[in-house]
C-alpha cells in the first residue's frame, strides 16, 4: 500500500511537472528583458508597416573591405577575415575510405 | 520484495521518459511536427526553407520541393517575404507554419542572403524583428534561424533595425537592401516565435548527391517531384541543423529568445558533420522504405480482387499454385 501511494505521489509529481511545460506560450520571449522596445524610438510620423531602405546604398564600412585571399590570416576572429574563402570553401572529394562533402559555412 | 523492485523499476522508467522530453523536443514538437511522415513527399509539410543563393546548388529547391517543403532562393529578402506570402495564399493546404532559415548571419550582424561575396553582388539584409512583423500577417509563427552566430542577430541594438555601419567586414554592400521593422514595432506583442541553437557558433552545409540515396528513395523522390512538378537534381544542400531538427538529434539544443553578444569561431568538425549526413540520407531511405510496402500491398490488393479467369483455351492464364 505505501509503495503504491509513493508511486501515485512520484507520477502526480512528474505529471504536474510535464504538463506545466508542454505549454508553449508564443510570447514567451517577450517575458525577456532582451526585447530592444525600449531601446527603440517610437516615430510618431511613421505609421506604415516596414521600413525597407534605398536599395544600392553601400554603407561605408562595408565599402572599405575588398575581401581579398590575402586577408585569410587566422586571427582571433576567423570568421571576419575569411569571407573570400568562405564563399567557395572547404574541400573536398574523395578519400580513399570515405567520401567527404563539400561544407560551407554560413557567416 | 519483488512488488518493489518492479514499482522502483517502473519509477525510473517514467523518470527517464520524462528527463528525455526536454524543451527542444516540445519546441520541435510545435515547429515541425511531422517526425514519423510516412510518405517522402510529406517530409517537409508546413515547413518553408529558405536558402542564400550562395550557400545552395543548382536547382536545389526541386529537391526540397519533392520533399514537400516550400523553398525559397533568393538574394532579395523583399522577393522571398512576397513568396511565403504567395505561397500561402496559394496553397491552403500546405500552408507554411514553421519557416528555417538557411542563411548566413554575418557575424551575428544581420541576416544575409547574397549571390557571393563580390561587392556588387547582389544581397539584402533582414532584422529579425522585422521577419517577426511581417510573417506573423501570413501565419508564419516559427522561425528557426540555421544562421552563424544566430544569437547575436537578438540584440536589442538591432533587434529592429540592422546597422550597416557595424564595421563588420563581412557586411557588405546591401545591393538589394535591408529589410527592417517599422520603429514602432513591438517584439514583445509579437506571436511569432524565434528559434535558434542554444549555442550560437558557425553554422554549416554540406552539399551531397542524389545518387548517395537508395535507388527505392531515389524513385519515390523522383515520384514526389513529379507530382510537385519538378525535375529531381543531382546535388542538394543540406544544413546540419536541419538534420538534427529532421532526425531529433538528441544533441541538438533550441532555445528561444535569448540573446548573447560573444561572437563565436566554433564550427563543427567534418567528421561530425559527415555524420549527421549519414543521418539524414538514413532517414531519408528508412522514410522510403515505409513508403513502399503500403505501395507493394496494394498492387497485390489489386490484384486479388481480379481473378484469371478459367480458360479452356489458354492454360497458363490459370494462377499458379
Amino acid at each position: 500500500m505505501r509503495t503504491i501511494l509513493a508511486l501515485l505521489a512520484v507520477v502526480a509529481l512528474f505529471g504536474c511537472r510535464s504538463s506545466r511545460s508542454d505549454k508553449i506560450d508564443p510570447n514567451v520571449q517577450t517575458s525577456v528583458t532582451n526585447t530592444p522596445a525600449a531601446t527603440v524610438p517610437v516615430n510618431p510620423n511613421n505609421t506604415t508597416g516596414t521600413v525597407v531602405e534605398a536599395k544600392g546604398t553601400a554603407p561605408q564600412s562595408a565599402a572599405l573591405p575588398t575581401v581579398t585571399p590575402e586577408l585569410n590570416v587566422k586571427t582571433e576572429n576567423p570568421p571576419m577575415a575569411s569571407a573570400a574563402q568562405d564563399a567557395t570553401t572547404t574541400t573536398t572529394t574523395k578519400s580513399t575510405t570515405t567520401t567527404t562533402h563539400k561544407k560551407v559555412r554560413k557567416d | 520484495m519483488l512488488r518493489r523492485f518492479v514499482s522502483l523499476a517502473f519509477v525510473l522508467a517514467f523518470a527517464a521518459s520524462v528527463a528525455a522530453d526536454t524543451s527542444t523536443n516540445r519546441l520541435l514538437l510545435n515547429a515541425w511536427p511531422g517526425e514519423q511522415t510516412k510518405k517522402v513527399s510529406e517530409i517537409g509539410r508546413g515547413i518553408g526553407v529558405v536558402f542564400s543563393p550562395d550557400l545552395s546548388v543548382k536547382d536545389n529547391c526541386h529537391f526540397y520541393e519533392a520533399l514537400g517543403f516550400a523553398c525559397f532562393q533568393d538574394a532579395d529578402w523583399t522577393n522571398i517575404l512576397a513568396g511565403v506570402h504567395t505561397f500561402n495564399l496559394l496553397n491552403p493546404d500546405r500552408r507554411i507554419g514553421t519557416l528555417i532559415l538557411e542563411t548566413h548571419g554575418t557575424n551575428g550582424n544581420g541576416l544575409k542572403v547574397q549571390a557571393g561575396y563580390e561587392p556588387d553582388s547582389p544581397r539584402s539584409y533582414i532584422s529579425v524583428g522585422a521577419l517577426q512583423e511581417r510573417l506573423e500577417a501570413d501565419g508564419v509563427f516559427h522561425v528557426v534561424i540555421s544562421a552563424c552566430n544566430s544569437g547575436r542577430l537578438l540584440r536589442p541594438a538591432i533587434y529592429n533595425r540592422l546597422d550597416p555601419y557595424c564595421g563588420d567586414k563581412l557586411f557588405l554592400p546591401p545591393t538589394n537592401g535591408i529589410v527592417n521593422a517599422a520603429d514602432d514595432f513591438d517584439p514583445r506583442l509579437s506571436a511569432v516565435m524565434l528559434i535558434r541553437p542554444q549555442s550560437s557558433h558557425i553554422e554549416t552545409t554540406l552539399v551531397g548527391t542524389v545518387a548517395e540515396l537508395r535507388p527505392s528513395t531515389r524513385r519515390a523522390l523522383a515520384a514526389a517531384a513529379k507530382l510537385r512538378g519538378v525535375a529531381l537534381p543531382k546535388e542538394f544542400a543540406v544544413s546540419d541543423m536541419l538534420v538534427q531538427m529532421l532526425t531529433r538529434d538528441p544533441y541538438l539544443q533550441l532555445v528561444t529568445g535569448a540573446h548573447t553578444d560573444d561572437l563565436s569561431a566554433e564550427i563543427r568538425s567534418q567528421q561530425t558533420s559527415e555524420q549527421l549526413f549519414t543521418k539524414f540520407v538514413t532517414h531519408l531511405n528508412r522514410v522510403a522504405l515505409r513508403e513502399r510496402p503500403a505501395a507493394a500491398k496494394k498492387t497485390m490488393v489489386a490484384k486479388k480482387r481480379v481473378p484469371a479467369k478459367p480458360s479452356s483455351k489458354s492454360a497458363s492464364a490459370a494462377p499458379r499454385r
